[in-house]
């Protein structure tokens, strides 16, 4: 079974990238040959859509992993879906398993449920089969790490992510299981006392830069 | 229709367009919020838009659908949004969000919705027994427009269409105006 898994997001030393490779290297453990191939800059020409069709062409099950902008797929990863999708006649044929995973520092669910949904219906246009969906929060503070580096931080993911990586391996749909992990916050703190933590800590880095954290830069004069 | 509608309201409107404006992806530098807090450092057609933005009474973000998002031009506009938002968290709609920066005007969301499967526009896109289809996308834009909104703290309403019903894109448009307030004068126009 040949796996293809997708870091949607371009930023240089990422947490997509570091769930990403994660999870790669948990596939490559159950026997799957997997491989990771990071989504193409926006000013990548059409050749990267041509690469991108060539490893899907070749890939039984495609996992997209993403970081969520604004409860979203960042521009670039939404752009190669939709350049897939206009060549889709060129995969004529060819349905491999889509799974889906979402990631952002808002530790509530609901703040990955548009993405997900957009990866499922991608998945459906495309006529391919949806396995599922899973969203993490919290991951801010894992910082690119490798996550058995992050401690607590990723803590839920290294819980769900080897249910993940069985349930992909084994083409099953996202286990129930896995999805109830990855809705528990990874903070140790009740809400309230986390944001006033976090909020008193930037306040100070700020004071030490001498900083107004809440310049109007682009009011009108 | 959507800019006479605007237009026939009262409004001023200053457009953008998404696919001829120099606005490149967000890198994440997350400079915006402790580096230079509110600033974007990238110094492209977005540091216009951000003062357009800020001093506008009404965000109107149109777009066609895809898989029920934006459209990839618009949404490296919106993944740009980042400095409209202080770097501190409080609760918003019992979820964790960051502080807002500005009083955001009201955003009025309008998705154009594929109606037909083809580009020979043959077969309408029919309910799937997966939640897909016309329908599906639309709801799906709706839910978003309200995360957007959620996000940067304003007032919302969405618009979400196939495109060969004129009437009821009028009709939806109208609607969703009304939402916001904008309905006197809109009646006021088409009266």
């Amino acid at each position: 079974m040949n796996v293809l898994v997708v870091d949607g997001s371009r930023r240089p030393k990422s947490n997509t990238g570091a769930v990403a490779r994660d999870l790669t290297a948990r596939l490559a453990a159950d026997g799957a040959a997997a491989e990771l191939w990071r989504v193409p800059k926006w000013s990548a020409g059409s050749e990267a859509t041509d690469e991108a069709l060539a490893r899907l062409a070749a890939a039984d099950v495609v996992v997209l992993v993403a970081p969520s902008y604004l409860d979203e797929l960042p521009a670039v990863t939404q752009r190669l879906l939709e350049e897939v999708w206009e060549r889709r006649a060129e995969l004529a044929g060819h349905a491999p398993l889509f799974y889906g995973i979402a990631h952002s520092g808002f530790p509530e669910p609901v703040q990955r449920r548009a993405e997900l949904r957009t990866m499922q219906l991608f998945a459906v246009e495309m006529g391919w089969r949806w396995m599922g969906g899973i969203g993490f929060g919290g991951t801010s503070p894992i910082d690119g790490r490798p996550l058995d580096e992050a401690g607590m931080f990723s803590r839920q993911l290294r819980k769900a992510l080897p249910l993940v990586a069985a349930d992909v391996a084994a083409g099953r749909e996202l286990s129930p299981e896995a999805v109830r992990l990855s809705e528990k916050s990874p903070f140790p703190l009740p809400r309230g006392m986390l944001i006033a933590l976090i909020n008193s800590r930037t306040r100070k880095a700020a004071r030490g830069k001498r900083l107004d954290l809440a310049a109007r830069v682009y009011a009108p004069d | 229709m959507l800019l006479d509608l605007l237009a026939g309201g009262g409004y001023e409107v200053e457009a953008v367009d998404c696919l001829d404006a120099g606005v490149i992806p967000c890198t994440g530098c997350g400079s915006c919020g402790m580096r230079t807090p509110g600033a974007c450092v990238v110094k492209d057609d977005m540091q216009g838009i951000y003062r357009a933005l800020v001093a506008s009474d009404l965000l109107v973000i149109a777009t066609p659908v895809r898989f029920g998002s934006y459209c990839a031009q618009l949404k490296k506009v919106v993944d740009r949004f980042q400095p409209l938002m202080v770097p501190l968290y409080t609760v918003r709609d019992d979820e964790m969000h960051f502080r807002g920066r500005y009083d955001l005007p009201a955003l009025l969301g309008v998705g154009l919705v594929r109606e037909s499967e083809g580009e020979d526009g043959g077969g309408t896109r029919a309910a799937g027994p997966d939640g897909s289809g016309a329908a599906a996308e639309a709801a799906a834009f709706r839910f978003l427009i309200g995360r957007l909104a959620t996000n940067i703290e304003t007032p919302h309403a969405a618009a979400a269409f196939a495109g060969g019903d004129e009437a009821a894109a009028r009709t939806e448009l109208e609607r969703a105006l009304a939402t916001l307030g904008a309905v006197d004068a809109v009646a006021g126009e088409a009266s």
